[in-house]
């Protein structure tokens, strides 16, 4: 019989002090949910079930205890850091939950220059982290937009990438040794060594599992020198994407590493710029050492001097303006009010594929969206993250909600956008996520996304959660209606 | 049928200005904003949005607003009235504007495209982000003899020749029916962003016209500004310690008596 949400309460303060285990109303109802259902959040809607407690684990020992005791009793849990996941990771899908926040433990346990890789809990927040080791001339590399709200546990749990991702790659390209704990409390450490061939490379279980597998209680990533008075900016205005994504596929071909390498689509760049001049909008840092950057940023402009009418942008304006991309809690209480007033949204999804398909899924979602979603206010795209075989579409739209309950919101449009997305990306042979991780919004593509390698997830989520109490929902859905997958 | 004429301005959005620009700008005496986007000032866009909300009342009531946007700036702007005729804006004009003009020469062009249209209100935001004279909304009500109101946070139909205006004095709102023409300057309006028109909406006033007008430079009659000089720029803050605004207010009063500063 299932464990009542009084007993899991009582069970939880027995474990850990009472101070960590909370059960304020307020805190629960928002701690059901995450920015997938932005609109209910500005609604003060609540359309998951409430968890029974969000604990605050200070140790591994903690995780462990609770670990151990969720898996005895079949209580689901979540874990969480920073709270900036996008994608429904946070929602608490079955009834009876227990959330489980790392945000305390969050010291930096070590920083080796000699190694050069910093060691630190799940719950250091990145900006924290970048700031620390800046003063110090070094940098960890990784600089997603959300780099004000995330934490290291979500960071490498999602398989984030940061904004400076074509120099130094993405988080699995930076992640040296974990520690983590499976249900029923098992603890691991993976060593931090420069390389090795011993097997499967088991940190790839780790990385990128949302919470679903386990939960990582400490991270080690690489660090770099840190050198921006190296940094070179470059903007141009090209005539369309198609021209964008050919500059961007021979700078990578080419073999140069800008550390950002970004092309913004007209409708995206007018959101973002005053003088784009209804053109979509190329930008480019290089970094390094100055004789590396130098030469990075010479390769770019004679690849661009073969591109028809581009146009080169004041670089200065480009560095401000790119300075400026991050989003923290301030933004996001702005952008909370402007929803309210406005009853206007705006969300993104994002996808991936190679060079030979990204323009056809990038021109079929542009206009499958325009033609079928309804009260649209804006479509566009931005890539952000470019590889020597493809690169990544950044979808943003904007609508207004109409004749519609909040409850509803999420299944009359969001969903509808989700589904025409993900529907082109596999359809060309591409990712349907390239950074923001499944959650439980595109679970339900699941089977779609892996096609026969499904079984390897379906493999290891049996393996490691036996009894199904890690993140139920999120990779692999619980609630799933095959006729209607997109409708929540 | 009532005429309404928006004023606005596009301004860059100085919160976005970091304090080390801030800073930086201050010793080299140059402010580069040219990476930050435009936006509506934040009054004038909650006037443009009470205006449109005017219009959805008057749907209801069997009346009809017509209404009107007029900007001065450079072409940027343009989008603006585009976005402003998809959400029904029925007419939108632009004033070829390069430099920042003087709030003199502004109510100049501004009077005479708004001479050509009589509207029954003129609405403008109460102040801007830089600049702020709240000069253009008063000389303009000046010009046409028309009562000006200001800090309004809301205006309604009731007939043809009268509205209901909600306004701000002194920390209290006043509700008043008032006979038109009337000009409004809308003051600090809680949670009224411009709505945003569909892509449908757009499409649909595609064919729109902005009517553009070529200030005549020559024909300036307004203030020039010769230069700015630093009065003084010490400040003094005292907490004063009082229940409410009446009660700080009369400690105030009872220290200046005392003070001599002022006679009873
Ligand atoms: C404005 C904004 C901008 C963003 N920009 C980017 C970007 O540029 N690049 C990018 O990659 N992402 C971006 N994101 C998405 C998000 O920030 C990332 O997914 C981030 O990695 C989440 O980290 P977090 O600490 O906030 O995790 P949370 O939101 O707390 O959790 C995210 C997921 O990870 C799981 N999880 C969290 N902590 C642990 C743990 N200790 N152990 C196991 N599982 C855990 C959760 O269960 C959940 O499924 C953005 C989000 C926002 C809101």
């Amino acid at each position: 019989m299932a464990i009542s949400r009084e007993k899991i309460v009582e069970e939880l303060k027995n474990i850990l002090r009472d101070e960590q285990v909370v059960t304020d109303e307020q805190v629960l109802k928002e701690s059901s949910r995450d920015r997938y259902r932005k609109y209910e959040q500005c609604m003060d809607v609540y359309t998951q079930p409430i968890p029974a407690a969000v604990v605050f684990a200070e140790s591994t020992e903690d995780i462990t205890k609770i670990l151990a005791f969720a898996d005895e009793n079949g209580v689901n849990v979540v874990p969480r850091t920073g709270q900036s996941a996008i994608e429904g990771g946070l929602e608490t899908a079955k009834e009876n939950s227990v959330v489980i926040d790392g945000t305390r433990m969050n010291k930096v346990l070590e920083i080796n220059e000699t190694n050069m890789q910093v060691t630190c809990q799940c719950g250091v927040p990145l900006e924290s982290l970048e700031d620390q080791l800046r003063e110090m001339g070094l940098t960890t590399g990784h600089s997603p937009q959300s780099k004000p709200l995330a934490q290291m546990g979500g960071l490498v749990a999602t398989r984030s990438i940061g904004q400076f991702s074509t120099l130094y790659g993405g988080i699995e390209d930076m992640i040296v040794g974990l520690e983590v704990v499976f249900p029923g409390g098992k603890v691991c450490r993976i060593k931090n060594v420069p390389r090795r061939s011993v097997g499967p490379d088991i940190r790839h279980i780790v990385l990128g599992n949302e919470g679903a597998l386990c939960f990582i209680t400490e991270v080690t990533v690489k660090i770099f020198k840190y050198q921006p008075e190296n940094n070179i900016y470059m903007g141009y205005k090209v005539d369309n994407m198609t021209d964008g994504f050919k500059v961007l596929r021979q700078v990578m071909v080419d073999g140069y590493k800008p550390s950002v390498a970004r092309l913004y689509d007209l409708q995206d760049a007018e959101m973002h710029f005053d003088w784009a001049d209804g053109k979509c909008v190329l930008v480019f840092m290089a970094e390094g050492p100055a004789a590396v950057a130098k030469a990075t940023a010479e390769g770019i402009e004679a690849i661009i001097a073969g591109i028809d009418n581009a146009e080169v942008v004041d670089p200065a304006i480009i560095e401000k303006w790119f300075n400026r991309l991050n989003w923290g809690p301030e933004q996001i209480a702005e952008e909370r009010e402007e929803i309210i007033a406005t009853k206007n949204i705006g969300i993104t999804t994002e996808i991936s594929g190679c060079w030979d398909c990204i323009n056809d899924i990038y021109d079929e979602v542009i206009e499958r969206i325009t033609n079928e979603v309804p009260d649209l206010t804006m479509i566009g795209g931005h890539t952000s993250h470019s590889y020597i075989n493809g690169t990544n579409v950044y979808f943003t739209y904007y609508y207004n909600v109409v004749d519609c309950e909040p409850e509803e919101e999420i299944n009359k449009y969001h969903n509808l956008i989700n589904k025409i997305i993900c529907e082109s990306a596999v359809k060309y042979g591409g990712s349907i996520a390239h950074h923001h991780g499944l959650g439980k919004a595109r679970a339900h593509m699941v089977w779609e996304e892996y096609g026969s390698s499904f079984y390897m997830l379906d493999t290891l989520k049996k393996a490691f959660d036996p009894n199904g109490i890690m993140n139920m929902g999120t990779l692999i859905p619980i609630k799933h209606d095959p006729e209607n997958p997109w409708r929540f | 049928m009532i005429t309404i004429i928006n004023c606005f301005k596009m301004e860059k959005d100085y919160d976005k200005v970091s304090e080390q620009e801030w800073q930086q700008a201050a010793d080299e005496g140059k402010l580069d904003l040219g990476y930050l986007k435009s936006k509506i000032n934040v009054t004038d866009e909650s006037g443009l949005e009470l205006s449109l909300r005017f219009q959805d009342a008057c749907a209801g009531t069997g009346q009809e607003a017509q209404l009107e946007a007029v900007s001065a700036g450079e072409e940027n702007v343009t989008s603006t009235l585009q976005t402003l005729a998809a959400l029904g804006y029925d007419r939108t004009c632009r004033i070829c504007n390069k430099e920042e003009l003087d709030p003199g020469y502004v109510s100049q062009i501004l009077a005479g495209y708004i001479e050509e249209t009589d509207p029954d209100i003129i609405v403008c935001g109460d102040s801007s982000a830089a600049g702020s004279s709240k000069a253009v909304p008063i000389l303009m009500a000046e010009r046409f003899g028309m009562r000006c109101i200001s800090g309004v946070t809301d205006f309604t139909p009731v007939d043809d020749e009268h509205i209901k205006v909600v306004y701000r004095r002194d920390g209290r709102l006043y509700e008043e029916t008032a006979s038109l023409p009337l000009v409004l300057m809308i003051g600090n309006v809680g949670r009224t962003y411009l709505r945003v028109p569909t892509l449908k909406q757009r499409l649909a006033s595609a064919g729109h016209e902005i009517k553009v007008i070529e200030p005549d430079r020559d024909n300036h009659k307004g203030a020039v500004i010769t230069g700015f000089r630093i009065e003084n720029n010490n400040r003094q803050t005292e907490y004063i310690d009082g229940s409410d605004a009446d009660a700080a207010a009369r400690i105030i009063y009872d220290r200046l008596l005392r003070e001599g500063v002022i006679d009873r």
